[in-house]
């Protein structure tokens, strides 16, 4: 294919020669000659072969002219070679709306500014039939192709700077596959960007050779790069905000921690930043910030009610806008309650740790109930607490029985241990509700047994500092068989495989099972370091999950369980724009979830849904959440030789800051005119070497 | 304008006078030399005194002059210093390539005029024959007389095909020819001067070379060529007429060029090998040359006449 076809023209150019050698046979010159015994007789075979190289050189002519037409046309590869006029041409233009476009060039510019002139210089070299669509990554811009050309300037004009990344692979498979449903004979991609390295980082080798092999499938022949705007790198974000002693609880002091980061080379010396959280009055601290380092500030804070709260950081305005705020939605909870079921009275083993672990601030409320014979259970309201533990299961009423099963089926928690104590009956009247069957009691091989931890991932891991030795310096010396259970639903184990403790789900509720007591006698777990921890994980598990996270970054995905009670028709995702975002219901083990995402913009959302009671303000419940911007978009660096290896890597042309683009840069692969220019010169100096040397 | 100045102009007749010394010295030495023995002991006929030169035998000084006027001069007979010449002058078709004053049959006539003005300045007696185009035979005289009948006859004197710069006759053989032609009308030695473009085989010139060498006559021989045959300068494709009914050939001069010369100068060195054996002096002259400097050359260059065969007059040669 011919960008410019019209200079094939010049093809014809190629009788030139050809009218020249005839015009010059036939405007011979007539001369007298005397000495015509010097002029050679020559004979058929000589003037056979000096008609050949007559005929030679006249070809290499012709030939040498073809070639500079061809060159003059600028052929261009990837066409499978067609001599045919170029076709439509569709264009996707990526326009980078990321973060770091938001930062001041001027007064009242910003860098997409640049990336927008870049871009309607591209538009400008469609022609008539092209086609184009800018992918910005905007929910509310979806790339349409369109041969409008003032319809796409119309929208370039409304893209703002977004607070978050341009995923350039993610935008570049995209466009591919756009253009990939296009039927042209000339599919580009333009990307318009700043010249932000952070934008180019993640594309490697590896992504850049399927990424070609993507291109060859879609056809497209052409990747242009315009890094655009300026380099300054000026600029201060709010990187993060962190909890130094989680969870937060109700009533009780928080510390929070507000991180700066200075990612430009002007030192910042008691740079101010301000916290704030509705309730609450906002306070300012200053911060230093050395060129290219964090700083960052601790604010105590105590939280009245239970809930979600919202916590910001503020600075003044440095560098794009996205940036200079920052927000954390905390979950302030109540401490769980557990009620610790024993029979040896507040002095058990086991209840000491536990009650230690119950004080004030911390995350466990303990109560204390001593068991007996009749059964405590029912003089206690369950309802009031999480979890249900007991240590060592002895005896179980049948009232006990009723209490615990409500209790459990309605969603509360049991971890309950098995040891020489327990009775059958309790046992078998326990047993619809247990997640294995307990048998007799087995001694642990004669030597004292380590527990380790069947699955590393799991929630009662985190507490846990060695999966190999969850109870350093403990051990097992006996413990009753459990079979029967799930696979996947043993917690602990004993080496090689005998179940320690298997978690099972009855109703809405969870109960954990040990094989041994919890408190003794059997082993001496209650005098390893891992036993407090492990056991406070264990109580956290049997309460229920975790709130959701409802702290996101940029293109997680939103899932919220809906609470009892909670209309799924009544809920609505507000975007930090204010526009109403499409929830999905989706039902899963846990319950139904409602489910919005990849979340494309960072900011505050707010999930918005009704409750089934009668107090109309207890009805509407508003749960924010907040979607973080990445922090590398704030950093401004600009990186050209990264962006040229980048391009190297991708095959792409990189447009420098400032050049036009060619009539048709967007329309074709690789231009050969260099090719035919050496074809044309070898042609020439070929006609030249044969009409002088060659002298048959 | 006199028939001489119409040849020779005024500047090239100063440089003919002033060549005169030199002339008569190489001209008197050849006539020394060729009538020495025919000459010897016989009685002849006083004609003038001449001033001695270098190269005059001093035994012909005459004494009685060199007593009463103290200068040398020496005694000059009517036979013995009469050198005759016969400018023997090609105005075939070859000889018609030139326009202009680059002819080469002007120039050919132009050097014959030239030749002859010089001879018989010094009182030699000089005959002109043409071939080729007109036919002429103008047997040897000295005296001005003749130098008036020789550019007459030069006027008359027409190339092959009509016109100066005409063309068309001609062959292989007729210099050949011309040359036995001459022998046969020659009846004493003549120092023969071919003014020809040599444009022909030397095999059958040399037949006509040996005739008149075999007649005891000297031949000199000048080669009249144009530049363009020497250099073969053309650049477009060429028609090229054979100027004496060779046929037509069109030729691509770049491819041609390097052939055209190696022959042409393969062609010169034939021509030495017939010239060589017969002792026959022999010079080039280009159209575009000096016609003074080219006489003056050919002059010299024809050096003392070689010996001959030393049958008939004995010594080294008479006519």
């Amino acid at each position: 294919m011919f960008l410019s076809p019209i200079m094939l023209a010049f093809v014809g150019a190629a009788v030139i020669p050809l009218v020249l050698h005839l015009l010059s046979r036939s405007r011979q010159t007539e001369l007298r000659w005397g000495a015509m015994m010097f002029l050679d007789e020559a004979s058929p075979r000589r003037s056979r072969v000096r008609s050949i190289r007559r005929y030679v050189v006249l070809a290499l002519r012709c030939l040498a002219i073809v070639a500079l037409a061809a060159a003059m046309a600028r052929p261009v590869s990837g066409t499978g070679g067609a001599l045919r006029p170029p076709g439509r041409a569709a264009v996707a233009v990526i326009v980078d709306t990321s973060g770091s476009t938001g930062a001041p060039t001027g007064p009242g510019a910003v860098r997409l500014d640049a990336i927008r002139e870049s871009a309607s210089g591209a538009l400008a070299r469609l022609d008539e039939g092209d086609v184009a669509a800018l992918v910005t990554g905007d929910p509310a811009l979806p790339p349409v192709f369109t041969p409008d050309r003032a319809a796409l300037l119309a929208r370039l004009a409304v893209v703002q700077p977004r607070g978050v990344g341009l995923d350039l692979s993610a935008a570049l498979g995209r466009a591919a596959d756009l253009l990939a449903a296009q039927s042209t004979s000339s599919r580009t991609i333009v990307v318009v960007t700043d010249r932000q390295a952070s934008t180019y980082v993640g594309i490697d080798a590896e992504f850049a050779r399927r990424f070609t092999l993507r291109l060859g499938q879609a056809g497209v022949t052409r990747l242009l790069f315009l890094p655009s705007g300026d380099t300054d790198r000026d600029n201060v974000s709010v990187r993060e905000i962190e909890v130094l002693n989680p969870p937060v609880l109700r009533g009780q002091p928080a510390r929070v921690r507000v991180t700066l980061r200075n990612d430009g080379t002007t030192p910042r010396p008691r740079f101010a930043v301000t916290v704030r959280c509705p309730g609450q009055p906002d306070t300012v601290v200053p911060v230093d910030l050395a060129p290219d380092s964090e700083g960052s500030a601790v604010f105590p804070m105590t939280f009245a009610e239970a809930g979600r709260a919202v916590v910001s950081a503020e600075i003044a305005p440095t560098g794009p806008a996205f940036d200079d705020r920052l927000s954390r939605v905390l979950d302030v909870v109540e401490a769980t309650r557990v009620l610790v079921v024993g029979t040896a009275g507040p002095a058990s083993l086991a209840l000491s740790p536990l009650s230690a672990a119950g004080r004030p601030g911390d995350t466990i409320s303990a109560t204390v109930a001593p068991g007996g014979p009749r059964g405590p259970l029912p003089r206690f309201d369950l309802d009031r607490n999480a979890v249900v533990l007991i240590p060592h299961l002895q005896s179980l009423g049948e009232e006990d029985l009723r209490v615990l099963r409500q209790f459990v089926f309605g969603g509360g928690g049991l971890v309950v241990g098995v040891g020489p104590l327990t009775s059958d009956e309790a046992l078998s009247r326990l047993a619809e509700m247990l997640p294995a069957s307990v048998g007799r009691a087995v001694e642990a091989g004669g030597a004292p047994m380590r527990v380790e931890l069947t699955n590393s991932s799991h929630a009662i891991a985190g507490s846990v500092a060695n999966a190999a030795d969850v109870f350093p310096g403990a051990s097992v010396v006996r413990y009753r068989a459990l079979s029967g259970a799930a696979a996947g639903s043993v917690v602990l184990r004993l080496p090689p495989l005998t179940p320690l403790l298997v978690e099972g789900r009855f109703g809405r509720g969870t109960v954990l099972l040990g094989a041994t007591p919890l408190e003794g006698p059997w082993n001496d777990l209650a005098r390893s370091v891992g036993y407090v921890p492990m056991l406070q994980a264990a109580v956290r598990y049997a309460a229920g999950p975790s709130p959701d996270a409802v702290n996101l970054k940029v293109g997680d995905v939103l899932s919220v369980a809906l609470p009892p009670g909670a209309e799924p028709s009544s809920a609505a995702l507000v975007s930090p724009a204010g526009l109403a975002l499409q929830l999905r219901l989706e039902q899963t083990p846990g319950g139904p979830r409602l489910v919005h995402g990849p979340l494309a913009q960072a900011g505050l959302y707010e999930l918005r849904y009704r409750l089934q009671v009668q107090d109309p303000v207890r009805a509407g419940v508003v749960e924010p959440a907040y979607v973080r911007p990445p922090p590398g978009e704030s950093d401004l660096r600009a990186d050209d030789e990264l962006i040229g290896r980048t391009a190297k890597l991708l095959g792409a042309e990189i447009i420098p800051t400032g050049s036009p683009l060619s009539a048709n840069a967007l329309r074709h692969g690789s231009e050969l005119w260099g090719i035919f220019i050496v074809l044309a010169v070898g042609f020439l100096v070929a006609e030249v070497v044969l009409a002088r040397y060659w002298r048959p | 304008m006199t028939p001489l100045q119409r040849y020779l102009a005024p500047e090239l007749l100063r440089r003919l006078s002033t060549l005169t010394v030199s002339a008569r010295t190489v001209a008197a030495g050849s006539t020394i030399g060729v009538h020495r023995a025919p000459v010897r002991g016989s009685s002849i006929e006083f004609r003038q005194h001449r001033f001695y030169t270098p190269g005059d035998e001093p035994r012909r000084i005459d004494w009685r002059v060199y007593a009463r006027t103290d200068r040398p001069y020496v005694r000059e007979y009517e036979q013995e210093t009469n050198l005759r010449c016969l400018i023997l002058l090609d105005a075939s078709g070859s000889m018609a390539y030139g326009s202009g004053g680059e002819s080469k049959l002007l120039y050919a006539r132009r050097a014959a005029a030239a030749l002859a003005y010089v001879m018989l300045s010094q009182t030699e007696a000089v005959g002109l024959a043409t071939f080729g185009g007109t036919t002429q035979f103008l047997p040897p005289h000295g005296g001005q007389a003749q130098l008036s009948r020789v550019l007459d006859a030069l006027d008359h004197t027409v190339g092959a095909g009509g016109g100066e710069s005409g063309g068309g006759g001609g062959g292989p053989g007729l210099l050949s020819a011309a040359c036995v032609a001459a022998a046969n009308r020659l009846t004493r030695r003549t120092l023969v001067i071919v003014i020809s473009d040599l444009l022909i085989e030397p095999e059958p010139l040399s037949r006509g070379l040996a005739r008149l060498r075999h007649d005891l006559h000297e031949v000199a021989v000048l080669r009249v060529s144009h530049r363009d045959e020497l250099t073969f300068p053309f650049s477009r494709w060429c028609r090229f007429v054979g100027a004496e009914g060779e046929g037509v050939r069109v030729v691509e001069p770049a491819v041609a060029r390097r052939d055209y010369l190696a022959r042409f100068e393969q062609h010169r060195e034939r021509l030495r090998t017939v010239f060589k054996p017969l002792s026959v002096r022999h010079h080039e002259a280009v159209t575009d040359s000096d016609l003074g400097d080219e006489i003056s050359r050919f002059i010299i260059s024809r050096g003392v006449p070689s010996p001959v065969r030393a049958s008939g007059g004995g010594g080294r040669g008479a006519s």
